[in-house]
């Protein structure tokens, strides 16, 4: 009760002219940053900091919210209308949403996107306002064991997302996990595979790795089929064409609601974060014996799977930044300085110190979901036209946007040159029938999982007990054990059903 | 007649020469006492916008240009690139040396070092220091090690402990530590990313302790979440980090190594611009604006002149040379 | 189809050779485990990985040769070529203008699309990414040596 009327006077303060007005201009700025390609939700939550600086803290950290929250939206439209993932999360939109977009229905990919990322966010909301603090403890409870026994959860669900031969599929996946090697080292901070390359001791910038290998591999493919110009039906889109029928929706249900749950409650480890929870919601999808379509080749359930649990842990991310003040990811660590900026301590007594700060923030969160919504919806009439380009406008057009985006997200022509290299190789890829979203997931999710092995390793003197004395990490060990043998387990099943049927037969 | 006029022609090339050597003098006293740059500055920060590095920076540049300290502007140039070793060598090669800043911490020296780009601080000009952190080791209180004596004795029983902290200074400091109570090989030093990870580790007793400044700790220790255990300062830190005890008072010499924050310029830069630039920072520091910067980070002023600063700068890489072999 | 040569064992043999590499290193120059702070050394993470792409590359360079030839689209040589010129021009005429000349070129040349759509896409695109880009998130484009010394 107590919370809900701390939650009510947060509306208060979030509802005047003044802050609905700030959040409005933030949900608008959000997603246009969002929808641009290459700049994702830290780099665009990065470059839009300092247009709050003019407002008061409030209102700033009102606007600054909804330039995040917004930004998810626009996240999904440049995945699905040409296939350019802004970071990793949208890189499992784009499995569903790009496929569903070129068979002539985007407007069916954004809206299911965008009411997935509404609900998923808004179930993420009220898992934060009503557990956030327990839940911040919960994930307190995340030390080096767990995470890397997590981590191999994540890393095994990744095999699901192979498609055809599984060598290959095994062999991408160890290409992504060597590239992510590249770099300094966090445990020793040595350099490492850098062959004497200055540039590489960062390691190989994620997002324009992401951008060449997706979108610019995109364009080579485009270009073979130039000659059939647009098999699309390039027929007129309108608003018709936008709406979901009624199993569409029945059809989002069930990954939706698992999304935001198991996105909000992710979102709460600290370094888990959007790309795991989209990652294991979608591949639990993809497992379900109810889907309608196999995912992938546009099922409505895979891209409600990906945004729902994105958005989920958008909005639980917000949990340990408030209750602890622990940045849970990359673009929570940016709030976090936009929040010192104006001495405001973000920690375990924000509560206590301004609870009146800390609650706004909640409620304006519900604000800009509501607001992003409602302009996302507004938009998609309009910029699902995209789709509509003929392919050889669009060739040249992606190219020089994923110039833009790469050197937009690194600042630096470095970033280019990775994309045009990680064009090339996405291309040979695909060719070779190597795919490259397991590639690009195990490349981010393995770094965590070396880093967090060998710290777990040091802690407990080279023992491996320290897996299974943890309860926590004992779980994940085991749900990964039963993973690793499920397919197993089903064939002995199903052998012994049928033998049991040839008997009484 | 041919005397005189030799003599007229020798007075006429005399007095020209005066002439011309004083213009030139007084060309050369106006650039000397008057270095003004007359182009945009470009300030190089290898960490991403909203990082510290960054954030410092955009500060003086803000208030040199709300001050009207500098009568041209300022461009930010974010460039993480070989983890910030491209922005340096950008900064090493540039053409305009007299408009070209570089923001760099004692921090950013072990990058710097280990790399294979062959540059030191000794290929640039320091130009001022700004800010700087001292650091603390801290517990948990639900840990197994609650003061100086619990660590002490734990080690003596032969217990290896785990610590947290960040590449840098936070290794440098606590190796400092560690070898002035003499037990180099009972500590167990995990590198975290940032003291935000470490402190986050150490308030879920996975690890025993942590390293961390006054700005990253100091909520968690008026929650109680976290308890200082020792200052590696020359003096406590004030309230709520004064609990924390120095090595002087522990029975040791003192142990700190300040992490300062502070500007270097590229080695070609001329002296006059140097000295511009000196006084440029100086006024900064006095202003408001810079107050308020550093109580929101809990830094200590830290500014240093041209002469100072060089001396500093270089006792840290050679502490840190020293360290490494 | 016979007389071609297939193109397919290229691709595992050059994740092998990478594989070999990383093992290399991994093994000789960051070492596999560190006694005294008891964990694995930079190189054994690695190691293993490599281990594995290279188990993998020897099946996937095995079963290449029942595959059917992989083949390449003949333009993709002109794409490729486009994006090397474009990186290159970008160091003298900055990276907007050389992106422009070759979205033009790219239309008119390549695609032969007439000149109005031409005009239209170039002008639609290059304001969204100079208005979006450039002015609204400030974010500085390469200038290029031409116009560094055209605007000093």
């Amino acid at each position: 009760m107590e919370t809900l009327s701390y939650l009510f006077s947060g509306f208060q303060t979030a509802l005047t002219f003044q802050n609905i007005g700030a959040a409005a201009f933030g949900a608008v700025l959000g997603i246009i940053v969002g929808a641009m390609p290459g700049i994702g939700s830290l780099v665009g939550v990065a470059l839009l900091l300092p247009l709050t600086y003019a407002f008061n803290p409030t209102t700033a950290i009102i606007m600054l919210g909804a330039i995040y929250y917004a930004n998810m939206f626009g996240g999904a439209f440049s995945s699905i209308l040409i296939n350019v993932p802004g970071d990793a999360p949208a890189i499992m939109t784009a499995l569903d949403g790009y496929p569903l977009a070129r068979k002539g229905k985007p407007g069916k990919a954004l809206m299911t996107s965008n009411i997935a990322s509404f609900a998923g966010g808004l179930l993420g909301m009220i898992v934060l306002t009503f557990f956030g603090p327990a839940l911040a403890q919960f994930g307190l409870k995340f030390g080096p064991a767990e995470m890397t026994t997590l981590m191999l959860v994540a890393l095994s669900s990744i095999s699901w997302l192979i498609e055809g031969d599984v060598m290959k599929g095994l062999a991408a996946t160890c290409i992504g996990i060597l590239i992510s090697t590249i770099g300094i080292s966090t445990n020793t901070s040595a350099a490492r595979y850098t062959f004497g390359v200055v540039h590489l001791l960062s390691g190989i910038n994620f997002i324009p790795l992401v951008v060449g290998f997706i979108g610019m591999a995109q364009v080579f493919n485009l270009l073979g089929q130039q000659e059939r110009e647009n098999d699309l039906v390039v027929k007129k889109l309108g608003i018709k064409d936008c709406r979901l029928d009624k199993e569409d929706v029945s059809r989002m249900v069930e990954p939706t609601i698992r999304g935001g749950l198991l996105g909000s409650v992710i979102g709460f480890i600290p370094g888990a974060g959007a790309t795991m929870a989209s990652i294991v919601n979608y591949t639990i999808q993809k497992k379900s014996k109810r889907n309608k379509e196999k995912l992938g080749t546009g099922a409505i359930e895979g891209i409600a799977a990906s945004e729902a649990a994105n958005n989920g842990a958008a909005a639980g991310a917000f949990g340990p930044l408030l209750a602890l003040g622990i940045p849970g990811s990359g673009t929570t660590a940016v709030l976090l300085g936009g929040l010192m900026m104006w001495g405001l301590q973000p920690g375990p007594r924000l509560f206590t110190d301004s609870p009146d700060f800390a609650w706004s923030l909640i409620s304006s969160l519900y604000v800009s979901n509501i607001i992003a919504l409602i302009l996302a919806l507004v938009m998609i009439p309009f910029i699902m036209k995209v789709i509509c380009i003929p392919n050889k406008i669009l060739i040249p057009t992606i190219t020089v946007i994923c110039f833009v985006g790469s050197y937009a997200s690194t600042t630096s022509m470095w970033g280019v040159l990775i994309m045009i290299i990680g064009g090339i190789l996405g291309y040979v890829f695909q060719r070779y029938g190597y795919s490259a979203s397991p590639m690009l997931l195990a490349s981010i999710l393995s770094v965590t999982f070396e880093v967090n092995l060998r710290r777990a390793l040091n802690i407990s003197g080279g023992s491996l007990s320290i897996f299974v004395t943890k309860p926590l990490s004992l779980i994940f060990l085991l749900i990964f054990v039963g993973l690793l043998f499920s397919p197993v387990i089903k064939k002995a099943y199903r052998k012994s059903k049928a033998q049991k049927a040839e008997k009484s037969a | 007649m041919k005397k005189k006029q030799v003599a007229l022609v020798m007075a006429g090339i005399f007095a020209m020469g005066t002439m011309l050597t004083r213009a030139m003098a007084a060309e050369a006293a106006e650039s000397t006492s008057s270095f003004v740059p007359d182009k945009t500055i470009q300030f190089n920060v290898s960490s991403k916008a909203g990082g510290n590095s960054d954030l410092i920076t955009r500060t003086i540049t803000d208030i040199c240009t709300k001050e009207d300290l500098v009568p041209k502007n300022f461009v930010v140039n974010n460039n993480t690139d070989g983890g910030g070793n491209i922005v340096r060598i950008e900064t090493h090669d540039t053409k305009d040396p007299d408009h070209t800043l570089l923001c760099f911490s004692s921090g950013d020296m072990q990058s710097m070092l280990d790399s294979d780009i062959g540059l030191t601080v000794e290929d640039f000009a320091p130009i001022a220091t700004m800010a700087a952190d001292k650091q603390l080791i801290f517990a948990s209180p639900d840990g197994n090690y609650s003061s100086f004596e619990d660590i002490m004795a734990a080690i003596e029983a032969g217990t290896k402990i785990n610590v947290g902290g960040t590449k840098s200074n936070e290794k440098v400091v606590f190796d400092m530590f560690a070898e002035e109570i003499g037990k180099t090989d009972m500590f167990n030093y995990m590198f975290y990313e940032s003291s935000a990870e470490s402190i986050t580790a150490l308030m879920g007793n996975h690890i025993d302790l942590a390293m961390g400044s006054p700005a990253a700790a100091i909520s968690y220790v008026e929650s109680g979440d976290i308890i200082p255990v020792v200052a590696l300062s020359d003096e406590r830190f004030v309230a709520p980090l004064d609990g924390a005890p120095t090595m002087v008072e522990l029975g040791y010499n003192v142990v700190q190594s300040p992490m300062w924050r502070g500007i270097l310029a590229p080695g070609s830069m001329s002296e006059e611009a140097q000295q511009y630039w000196s006084d440029v920072f100086a006024q900064v520091c006095e202003t408001e604006a810079w107050q308020d910067y550093l109580n929101n980070y809990l830094l200590s002023p830290y500014y240093n002149d041209l002469e100072t600063t060089r001396q500093i700068m270089f006792d840290t890489e050679a502490d840190y040379l020293a360290g490494k072999e | 189809m016979k007389g071609k040569i297939k193109l397919n064992f290229i691709f595992p043999v050059v994740t092998a050779i990478l594989s070999v590499v990383w093992m290399y290193k991994g093994l000789f120059e960051y070492g596999m485990w560190d006694a005294a702070s008891t964990s694995p050394k930079d190189g054994l993470f690695p190691f293993i990985i490599a281990a594995v792409l290279l188990i993998a590359s020897i099946f996937n360079i095995i079963s290449s040769f029942k595959e059917k030839p992989v083949t390449f689209e003949k333009n993709a040589l002109y794409l490729v070529a486009a994006l090397a010129l474009v990186y290159f021009f970008t160091e003298y005429i900055g990276l907007l203008p050389a992106l422009f000349i070759f979205y033009v070129l790219w239309l008119k040349l390549y695609a032969r699309v007439d000149w109005k759509t031409t005009i239209i896409a170039t002008v639609a695109l290059f304001a969204v990414v100079y208005f979006g880009f450039a002015v609204g998130l400030q974010i500085r484009f390469p200038q290029g040596l031409l116009f560094e010394m055209l605007l000093g």
